[in-house]
């Protein structure tokens, strides 16, 4: 996409980027006059589609029908003898010639997908770095730019990387804020899938049952109203659990498996902030066996799609993990990725990214048919690879969580046949070594049914379902990159029955959405309700230095 | 924009036994395990469900299934819950599921049946 394709970008005029002062120039980086360089030495072709031959005398008689070729007068015919060729001026910008005038644009080899006047890195870079083209640390949020204005909104506005800096998300908490289903009453029966945040509304993803399971979605804002209603990810009468979103600052991207086909192969799609299907559903499997439990990021520019595919195993082999690259606009970068070993069952893949690397959860069945984990770091183009298997002993699937530039793995651990009681967690670096060994996170509880993990940048929002009062219920705490507690263990629910299967997305102002399962209506619902955001008071009689975060007074400043 | 499937109401579920009585109503050395037929690969069909009287296997929950090995009577092999397919006792999405202590019902891709996770 280019960066000057209509109205898709905005550009704030004034705001600086990387250096260079953009005016009304509908973010054309147009270098002036000197600009069209060296020529090369073809020569213009004939044959069908060629234009007309004109006959001349001299170079002038040749009429210029595109000033990037240069015309002249060969044996008293016109011909062209050369393209206009721009030069290199800087490598984060790339050059093209413009034939009404023969002069070379020149456009940012990154892009601006968030509209806030600053440029994104190049994939595989980190924003400000030398090379990485783009200083935005968040191109997926309006309100991250270096020299922002911090605010509890959820986002690195500063791109200093932390967010909400000096905040807190449960001292005030209260028990189902804005609590309402998700699905209509149309459906007997959903459950959640997915929660995403983009563009001034949560998207809830959920499957629903009625005469068939099929996956649903639906736009809520902040304060639990419609932004648009129940539509269907595809419309199709075949099994589905539902798809997995992710938002590029402009669209949402959902991936979805289902059986529409015969077989469960796993598709893509993008949807409007309005909840419009842009396009028709592109297939990124289409192979015998089953193609499951796929999961979308977006990062950098791109949507990176995983999931585990049976393909192989009519064949002799193993299920095995894939990935997917699809450019912004939707459209396949390259061919489906092994991500996991040949002969090696590996399952249940999930996928976070950092600013340079990507890190990938999955399960791999061992030869004594217990459930070990793998634990994967990747460059951003699957390249370099980086792999240790754990065995966390673990009872559900393990998650991964980008905080900062390390990995954050979360497990609930088996208990006999059952699950345990805590959640375990570990803190891995970019490239899969240890920063933080495995501890507990939670603690009290005879089981853990599951959890989620909201990055908040130096710390992470844990929030997670078990039965320390008896039936399961939501409760939520903040740790930190030492995995201790920062804000203690909060309940969030209080039903007669289980409340399970927690979904977390942020919004720019701050408010966190949670999505969950309860049986309250004694038919099994997805629901969605909200915890908020303060920023802690600083003290006025403290003064920070330079660096310091307010809200941290007075252990890190001085009176 | 997409081209929506013609509305048809899906195919009739024809439980044959009841899965949650696996033993009931099934001859001695068979029980009673629901099923799925996937739809028929023109993009638009139902998949269908029931539940049918099979030859008892012996895997138990959380055991690995698959390639020859199945389930007793009253579980169903499924994916997804951790690596590798595994036993899991089919229960009711209805209260009470009747799953052990620690374990709630979650759905299966066969509509009307959960099983203990």
């Amino acid at each position: 996409m280019s960066l000057v394709s209509g109205a898709a970008v905005r550009l704030a005029a004034g705001r600086k980027r990387w250096g260079v002062w953009l005016g009304g120039l509908g973010g054309l980086l147009v270098l002036a006059a000197p600009a069209c360089g060296s020529r090369t030495g073809l020569r213009g072709g004939g044959g069908a589609g060629a234009p007309p031959v004109q006959s001349c005398q001299v170079k002038e008689d040749c009429v210029v029908t595109d000033a990037c070729r240069e015309m002249d007068c060969v044996d008293t015919f016109c011909q062209e003898v050369g393209d206009v060729e721009c030069p290199i001026v800087d490598p984060c910008t790339v050059g093209t010639c413009d034939s009404g005038v023969g002069s070379c644009v020149y456009e940012p080899v990154t892009e601006d997908l968030d509209g806030d006047g600053f440029l994104g890195p190049l994939p595989g870079t980190i924003a400000s770095a030398p090379g990485s083209c783009g200083d935005d640390c968040d191109d997926t949020h309006p309100l991250a730019f270096p020299g922002g204005s911090e605010v509890c909104d959820g986002v690195d506005n500063d791109c200093d990387g932390v967010i909400d800096n000096g905040s807190r998300y449960l001292e005030n908490a209260a028990i189902e804020h804005g609590l309402r289903p998700v699905g209509s009453s149309a459906l007997d029966t959903t459950g959640g899938r997915d929660l995403v945040y983009g563009a001034g509304t949560f998207v809830a993803s959920y499957w629903g049952t009625s005469d068939s399971q099929r996956p649903y979605f639906h736009g809520i804002d902040e304060n639990g109203l419609d932004t648009f209603e129940e539509r269907l990810v595809a419309n199709v009468n075949s099994t589905s659990f539902g798809a997995d979103f992710a938002f590029s600052g402009m669209t949402f991207g959902a991936v979805l498996s289902d059986n529409r086909f015969g077989d469960y192969e796993v598709s893509f799609a993008r949807f409007d902030p309005e909840g419009q299907k842009l396009g028709p559903d592109v297939w990124l499997t289409d192979d015998p066996g089953f193609s499951t439990h796929e999961r979308v990021i977006f990062d950098q520019g791109r949507f990176v799609v995983v999931w585990d595919d049976h393909r192989e195993v009519n064949l002799g082999g193993t299920p095995r993990v894939f990935a997917q690259l699809l450019d912004v606009d939707g459209k396949l970068i390259g061919d489906n990725t092994p991500l996991s070993d040949a002969g090696v069952r590996a399952e249940l893949p999930m996928i976070a990214a950092t600013p340079a690397r990507f890190g990938l959860v999955h399960t791999v069945l061992t030869p004594e048919q217990t459930s070990a984990t793998m634990l994967r770091t990747y460059d951003k183009s699957f390249g370099d690879q980086t792999s240790a298997q754990f065995d966390l002993g673990h009872y559900r699937p393990p998650s991964i969580t980008a905080l900062g530039s390390a990995f954050l793995v979360t497990w609930i651990p088996s208990n006999g046949p059952g699950p345990g009681g805590a959640i375990k967690g570990m803190l891995v670096d970019e490239r899969g070594g240890m920063l933080v060994p495995t501890r507990d996170l939670t603690s009290g509880a005879p089981h853990v049914n599951s959890h989620a993990v909201l990055s908040l940048g130096d710390r992470a929002l844990l929030v997670w379902s078990d039965d320390l009062n008896g039936n399961f219920e939501i409760y939520a705490m903040v740790i930190g990159l030492d995995l201790g507690e920062i804000e203690p263990r909060s309940r969030l629910t209080a039903a007669d029955y289980d409340s399970i299967e927690p979904y977390l997305a942020m919004t720019e102002t701050g408010r966190v959405g949670i999505m969950f399962d309860d049986k309250r209506t004694t038919k099994k619902a997805a629901y969605f309700m909200t915890i908020g955001c303060e920023l802690e008071e600083t003290d006025p009689g403290c003064t920070c230095d330079s660096g310091c975060i307010p809200g941290a007074c007075p252990a890190c400043c001085v009176k | 924009m997409e081209e929506e499937c013609p509305d048809e109401p899906p195919p009739p579920v024809v439980p044959m036994c009841d899965p949650l009585s696996p033993r009931e109503g099934c001859p001695d050395g068979q029980g009673c395990y629901p099923y799925l037929v996937y739809p028929n690969g023109e993009g638009c069909g139902f998949p269908t469900f029931g539940a049918q009287c099979a030859y008892a296997s012996s895997g138990a929950q959380g055991e690995v299934c698959g390639m020859g090995n199945y389930c007793e009577p009253g579980f169903m092999c499924v994916i997804g819950a951790t690596a590798g397919a595994r036993c899991a006792k089919v229960c009711s999405l209805v209260e009470p599921s009747g799953c052990p202590a620690g374990l709630v019902c979650n759905e299966t891709d066969v509509l009307g049946y959960g099983v203990c996770f």
